[in-house]
């Protein structure tokens, strides 16, 4: 029995400290600071065919590039303040730059538990698409390429009332926002000066996210929108999204899908469509994408490691632009994504003119 | 008469008296309250990677989680509105669906278990089977949206807690095992295991860890766990 207690005791010395719960790591501050700093590296081979290849003229391009992003947030009874400062060092083939950006920073004062207002530079990012948001009226538009990346806000004010229920309908939001852009205030929000207000009343009922917005311009003609988002089983979810202007022929949606496979492969599949194309400097300018993400978790028990592949399909000149990646999250914090991204089509369309062909893309986050 | 009795026992059994489930979930979590605890990964070479975690919940079907370590997940939140449940991600910066079977952390735990509802509001018992000091609970989901088909859970009968849960599909295959251990008072009449661990066939050789430090009864308001606020949990702490 002798050694039977020894391997007892030695497991139970084993988890000693597992078990172990350290009370000061659960200190509660009145204020929260966190962030990250970024450094990447773009390999990137150019295209010919591009019309912009005659400025660069040469076969490859090397980037290199850090940010730091900075949130923090101070909290006081009723108000909080919440910022977030981002900084930007670039290198393009030793061309050098830096950017200091307030992506947000703005007071909240909670009236109670169902109102309250927020009054500052803010983002409110709207809309349930992945990819691409057509209702995200009052944001910079996403960059298809890190469509999770924190995104500068604009200065405004922002009123919500918020109210749980039992039955069908659990929550009911209701958010005005109020705007005005001009050569001083949010000059780069729009081609005209003009007073923004957005009404948004959020629902979840019968187990469904739903918004409807109304978008009041003071130069320009106003815009509906409306989203929602549901599970319709464990692992399938729907989205949606539509929005129009009245009184012109102009209006885009998308629709999509998130599914999660048995072995945790999650593909999320969006189709968007637009009546009217935008700037062709914007992203998704065109009339119909089809998009696509395939991002497979702990690929071979890889614990903390993924591998994906995207693909943004211009349905109108058969372009794309493919994506095969992997990320690892280590143990110190630290986040690695390596991909190789490549641009594909006819000379003339929209991905085969980019002036990069094909990137060899590293990223190395550390989080503080 | 004793048909009368005997119907009277069976009707007391079906609707009066308070299930075993339910006396285990009050066991395990008062009605309203919020939690710390701690997730160790452990992998098959011994390297761990730790989470902290701060959870409110009320209720049978509201809960909500926020990461507070590692840094790389710090403000990462999750909310769980019954069969709903949200991610929040600060970069992101807005609450994004997810499914219950997803996991947040990696490794053995999901979603699910990390956002463990009461149990009797996602499953029916099948059986009762008494084993002297502890009682086996066949337990069938109430619909498909829960995470697993069926549960075998052994109870033990002097504390009425849990010691092992077995994780079942529909199909009959074991997805994962659930030990509970190391009770303790954590004050307020709160006696419970302060550790579950698991481990899964379907990650040999790896082991997860949930370790509760604090558990305190506290009132909510609904408000707190709808998709606004979700982003805002940090300030609900006290």
């Amino acid at each position: 029995m002798k050694p039977l207690h020894v391997i007892l005791f030695a497991a139970v010395l084993g988890n000693a400290g597992d078990y172990d719960f350290d009370l000061d790591a659960i200190e509660v501050k009145p204020y929260t600071l966190s962030g990250y700093l970024k450094g990447e590296n773009k390999l990137q081979g150019l295209n010919e065919d591009s019309p912009l290849f005659h400025t660069k003229n040469k076969e490859s391009m090397k980037s290199y590039g850090s940010e730091g992003d900075l949130k923090f947030a101070y909290f006081q009874d009723a108000i909080k303040l919440d910022s977030e400062v981002m900084v930007n060092y670039n290198d393009v083939d030793r061309e050098y730059s830096d950017a200091y950006t307030i992506a947000q920073l703005f007071v909240q004062y909670k009236f109670d538990q169902n109102n309250l207002i927020e009054v500052g530079k803010k983002a409110p990012k709207w809309g349930k698409g992945y990819f691409v948001n057509p209702i995200a009226f009052f944001d910079r538009k996403k960059d298809p390429n890190d469509p999770d990346a924190s995104r500068e806000g604009y200065v405004m004010a922002n009123y919500r009332y918020n109210k749980s229920y039992d039955g069908d309908v659990r929550n009911v939001s209701l958010d005005l926002i109020v705007m005005q852009n001009n050569d001083h205030i949010n000059s780069d929000f729009s081609q005209k000066d003009e007073n923004n207000v957005g009404f948004k009343a959020y629902f979840l009922a019968y187990d469904t996210d739903i918004d409807l917005i109304y978008y009041h311009r003071s130069e320009q003609s106003d815009k509906i929108g409306l989203d929602f988002s549901k599970n319709i089983q464990t692992n399938i979810e729907v989205h949606g999204e539509f929005a129009k202007t009245l009184g012109e022929d102009d209006y885009a949606y998308l629709v999509g899908l998130k599914y999660l496979t048995e072995f945790e492969l999650s593909i999320t599949s969006e189709y968007f469509y637009q009546k009217n194309q935008s700037s062709r400097s914007e992203p998704f300018f065109d009339h119909q994408y089809f998009m696509n993400k395939f991002s497979q978790k702990e690929p071979f028990n890889w614990l903390y490691g993924a591998l994906y592949y995207k693909n943004i399909y211009n349905l109108e000149d058969k372009s794309m632009q493919n994506s095969f990646g992997a990320t690892y999250s280590f143990k110190n914090n630290m986040l690695l994504d390596i991909s190789y991204n490549m641009n594909d089509g006819q000379i003339g369309s929209e991905y085969g003119s980019k002036l990069v062909q094909d990137t060899l893309w590293t990223k190395l986050y550390w989080y503080f | 008469m004793k048909k009368i009795i005997l119907f009277l026992l069976t009707t007391l059994a079906l609707f009066g008296a308070e299930s075993i489930l339910e006396q285990v979930d009050k066991k395990l979590s008062p009605s309203s309250a919020d939690s710390y605890k701690k997730l160790i990964n452990i992998e098959p070479d011994g390297s761990k990677k730790e989470f902290l975690l701060y959870q409110i919940k009320k209720g049978k079907d509201k809960i909500v989680s926020l990461f507070l370590q590692p840094d790389s997940e710090k403000g990462r939140s999750t909310l769980r509105l019954d069969e709903n449940m949200w991610l929040y991600l600060p970069d992101v910066g807005k609450p994004i669906r997810i499914t219950s079977m997803q996991s947040v952390v990696g490794g053995v735990f999901n979603n699910s278990d990390i956002m463990q509802l009461d149990f009797s509001a996602e499953y029916d018992i099948k059986s009762q089977t008494d084993e002297g000091a502890t009682i086996v609970l066949d337990l069938k989901a109430k619909n498909e949206t829960v995470a697993y088909d069926k549960l075998l859970m052994e109870v033990d009968k002097k504390t009425v807690t849990p010691t092992k849960i077995s994780c079942y599909t529909s199909t009959g295959m074991l997805i994962k095992t659930l030990y509970y251990k190391e009770m303790k008072d954590f004050g307020g009449g709160i006696v419970r295991p302060a550790v579950i661990e698991t481990d899964s066939p379907l990650y040999k050789g790896y082991k997860s860890i949930m370790v509760y430090g604090k558990i305190t009864a506290r009132e909510f308001a609904d408000e707190m766990f709808t998709i606004e606020n979700i982003g805002k949990v940090q300030e609900f702490r006290k």
